[in-house]
């Protein structure tokens, strides 16, 4: 249909949902495709977390969202991504997000959601075919662990702001038998910076049976050798920089 | 100090097809990173070099925001360490020719 034209056209799109039913329905998945959320929104109280989860649940519009991206700030005080912020019934409303194949997560504190990490983002976990982790916190085992938890994981982005973050504290007692529930293709794109926990990329390598990406994005990687070597058979392209600053 | 991040070799990759570097990696960060990185692709289906060039390698555009650019004259001095900047961009280029005729 036309309507699929207006895709990066958002005024016009929602000109055509108020026109009639059929293109309602036409460009409604086109208007909620993308779902940013910001924990710490400055502008309206309404876009903030959790409030926009629970304004879109009651208009039936999260099963819509495709890409998800729950932004956070530690410099703005908003602290990491943990299971307070699902407190109440916002768990059961974010549960409503069942479609979701591009996930970013800033500042997630792994660590906290475990071991019931199932709980919180279960419902990704068949659909999720891109992972986007910024800065996040936890051992390099807790970290692997939770992208073991998606089975159909294509495309990762592991990626840190600077050597300082990439701190990973005193790995918990019982860390080591710590096993990723699935091994993912991971056959698509990596996108890794500044990235200083070889660890993480060896044991990764390891506990995957390898990794397979076409394509490779790294910039003040420690340990390129080690990724360029796991992808001899299939590496296509290789990015000596990052091509998308933001990561979306 | 440990090595640099470019401490590897791309001999067999027989797959690779493009590497892409930013102009400013291979002229200030990272010098040689070209040549080294070129020279040991043996890779049959290798056909592409991207050199990506940002807004900030040319000297002459200062960027406050996206949507405000100001442009101004150069001083000699500027003029200077831009035309320093663009003889060793070309150096590198040449030297990439050396190591690989495309």
């Amino acid at each position: 249909m036309i309507i699929t034209h207006l895709v990066y056209d958002k005024l016009s799109l929602c000109a055509c949902s108020l026109t009639c039913h059929s293109w309602y329905i036409a460009a409604v998945p086109h208007l909620h495709h993308t779902l940013v959320i910001d924990t710490d929104d400055p502008r309206k109280r309404r876009f903030r977390w959790p409030n926009l989860i629970w304004y879109k649940h009651m208009l039936g519009l999260l099963p819509l969202v495709k890409k998800l991206h729950i932004l956070a700030y530690i410099s703005h005080g908003t602290g990491e991504i943990t299971p307070k912020m699902f407190r109440c019934c916002t768990l059961g409303k974010f549960s409503a997000l069942t479609n979701v194949q591009e996930l970013g997560i800033d500042f997630l504190d792994i660590p906290k959601f475990m071991p019931r990490l199932r709980r919180y983002f279960g419902h990704f976990l068949p659909t999720v075919r891109s992972l986007a982790l910024r800065s996040p916190r936890g051992s390099h085992r807790q970290i692997i662990y939770f992208i073991g938890l998606f089975q159909h994981l294509q495309d990762l982005k592991l990626l840190f702001r600077s050597f300082g973050s990439n701190s990973e504290g005193e790995a918990p007692v019982g860390d080591l038998t710590l096993i990723p529930p699935f091994v993912p293709p991971l056959r698509g794109q990596l996108t890794v910076t500044v990235l200083t926990r070889v660890e993480l990329l060896e044991d990764m390598i390891g506990l995957f049976g390898g990794i397979r990406f076409r394509s490779m994005d790294l910039f003040c990687v420690v340990g390129m050798r080690l990724l360029l070597n796991a992808c001899v058979e299939t590496l296509e392209t290789l990015r000596l920089h990052q091509n998308d600053v933001r990561g979306e | 100090m440990g090595p640099p991040f470019w401490d590897f070799d791309l001999s067999r990759h027989k797959s690779l097809r493009t590497l892409e570097v930013l102009a400013s990696t291979i002229v200030f960060k990272e010098p040689g990173i070209l040549t080294h990185v070129l020279s040991s692709i043996t890779s049959p289906a290798f056909s592409e070099v991207v050199i990506i060039y940002r807004e900030y390698d040319f000297g002459f555009i200062h960027c406050v925001s996206p949507s405000m650019r100001i442009f101004h004259g150069m001083s000699p001095e500027e003029e200077e360490n831009e035309a320093l900047c663009r003889h060793l961009e070309f150096g590198a280029l040449r030297e990439m020719h050396k190591v690989r005729d495309f």
